[in-house]
């Protein structure tokens, strides 16, 4: 499960970039992981979305929920 | 799926050490594999579980066991395997299931203050098989040990190959609390949005002890 | 930061068998289950008995009542309220569960739903019967948390938007 790997090449923007050097430093992580991790969570998302669940985000003080995701 | 042959040790009533036995520790369980553990592990709880009424002991009580009630074929149902971001391991050994364990690399971040918001391997949920619960209630001994602790070192070393550090988070049962505070894991008390259930987490030094990187 | 993972090392035997000594005496290793407790399917609807039979002993006491003086209050069979207190395999009967409801003046359908006889799904009831489902002490008195666990509860349960 862990042993097999692809390679793959990736073009992304200068904000795109910029993006995930920022996250990379923030979590701790060199960019492979923090797109390896992303790639899991919008995977889950999407799929759970699809069967019917919300992603929502949540602001105590103002009350509000918004949703994150629509089919 | 790949196999790692361990060893576990079978409990001894003497004062000696019980036997090395050879077992196989499973990374990347599959719906079948969760279906068989619980074909295997349904009649054991049933009985406990009668033991246990009959002894006078309901649900709730100190004494029973927190995941008597556990399904693991039910995580089928809920379909948790499909996400690239939740997996499991397990033991084999002497032909049967000995343990087993969700994770989910994906979505869940340490608490700790000094790695707030860094992703974390986080445990969905562990057991050991039934025959291998102590239960004092009903004079039950535990046939292997350390089967929850090769799980949990299995989830320590995924952590590390996620680049997460070794950093591992989980809701304990009540009895079991006393073992992650063993193992050197930090509680955070008990989780509101959790059935409060404690949160204990295994921070990055903590993590050193339960492997290395040569 | 890059962790050589190819040479990740477990750690040796005497390792386990002082972390194995912590879990032998420590009670059986667990972690998580809420979900899974939801998932308890034991009533025809594939619905967690076990959450309504601990909302109901919980309210009961609450009310400061025996389940004798609840089973006779609320005119029902007392067999049937001891073994859905106990979660036993039981599929509460339609008309106990009415009759629960109209005692502790609570909405019908939401306790129906909750009891595994209706299916009818509710987003709110069920995160908040996962909520529910946290452990209580079989004394009298009911603790902080199960009161405030009992309350919101109870709120979502009367709460009519979804």
């Amino acid at each position: 499960m862990a042993s097999d790997k692809r390679t793959m090449t990736l073009n992304l923007t200068g904000p795109e970039m910029e993006a995930l050097e920022g996250l990379a430093s923030r979590k701790d992580l060199s960019k492979t992981a923090v797109l390896r991790q992303a790639l899991r969570l919008y995977e889950m998302v999407d799929q759970r979305i699809a069967q019917g669940d919300k992603l929502v985000f949540e602001d105590d003080k103002a009350e509000k929920k918004s949703e994150v995701m629509v089919l | 799926m790949t196999s790692y042959a361990i060893q576990i040790r079978r409990r001894s009533d003497s004062d000696e050490k019980g036997e090395l036995v050879d077992a196989e520790l499973v990374d990347g369980i599959k719906p079948e594999d969760l279906i068989e553990i619980e074909s295997e592990w349904a009649l054991p709880r049933k009985a406990i579980r009668q033991q246990l009424l009959d002894a006078g002991i309901r649900k709730n009580d100190p004494n029973w066991p927190g995941s008597l009630h556990w399904d693991w074929s039910s995580q089928v149902k809920a379909g948790k395997l499909q996400y690239a971001g939740i997996d499991g391991w397990a033991i084999r050994c002497e032909g049967r299931w000995q343990g087993a364990m969700l994770y989910d690399d994906a979505t869940k971040f340490a608490r700790v203050e000094a790695d707030l918001g860094k992703p974390l391997v986080y445990i969905d949920y562990i057991e050991s098989a039934p025959w291998n619960w102590e239960v004092k209630a009903i004079g039950q001994r535990g046939e292997f040990e350390s089967v929850g602790a090769r799980l949990f070192a299995a989830a320590v070393r995924h952590s590390y190959e996620q680049e997460y550090h070794g950093r591992v988070g989980l809701h304990s049962l009540r009895q079991a609390e006393e073992i992650y505070q063993g193992w050197g894991l930090d509680p955070f008390g008990a989780d509101p949005s959790y059935g409060y259930l404690v949160y204990f987490e295994l921070t990055r030094q903590s993590a050193t002890k339960w492997g290395e990187t040569k | 930061m890059k962790t050589d993972t190819k040479n990740y090392q477990f750690p040796d035997q005497d390792w386990f068998d002082r972390m194995g000594e912590i879990e032998a005496r420590n009670g059986p290793v667990g972690a998580g289950g809420i979900a899974v407790r939801l998932e308890d399917a034991t009533g025809p609807t594939g619905h967690a008995v076990g959450v309504f039979g601990q909302f109901v002993e919980l309210y009961r006491r609450r009310e400061g009542l025996s389940v004798e003086q609840l089973a006779e209050k609320a005119d029902i069979d007392l067999a049937e309220l001891v073994a859905i207190e106990r979660n036993d395999e039981q599929d509460p009967s339609p008309r106990t569960v009415y009759q629960i409801a109209d005692y502790f003046k609570l909405p019908q359908d939401r306790l129906m739903q909750v009891a595994g006889v209706t299916t009818k799904k509710s987003g709110n009831l069920q995160k908040a019967a996962v909520l529910f489902a946290a452990r209580s002490e079989p004394t009298a008195q009911l603790t902080p948390e199960e009161d405030a666990v009992l309350n919101e509860f109870v709120k979502v349960l009367v709460d009519n938007t979804d």
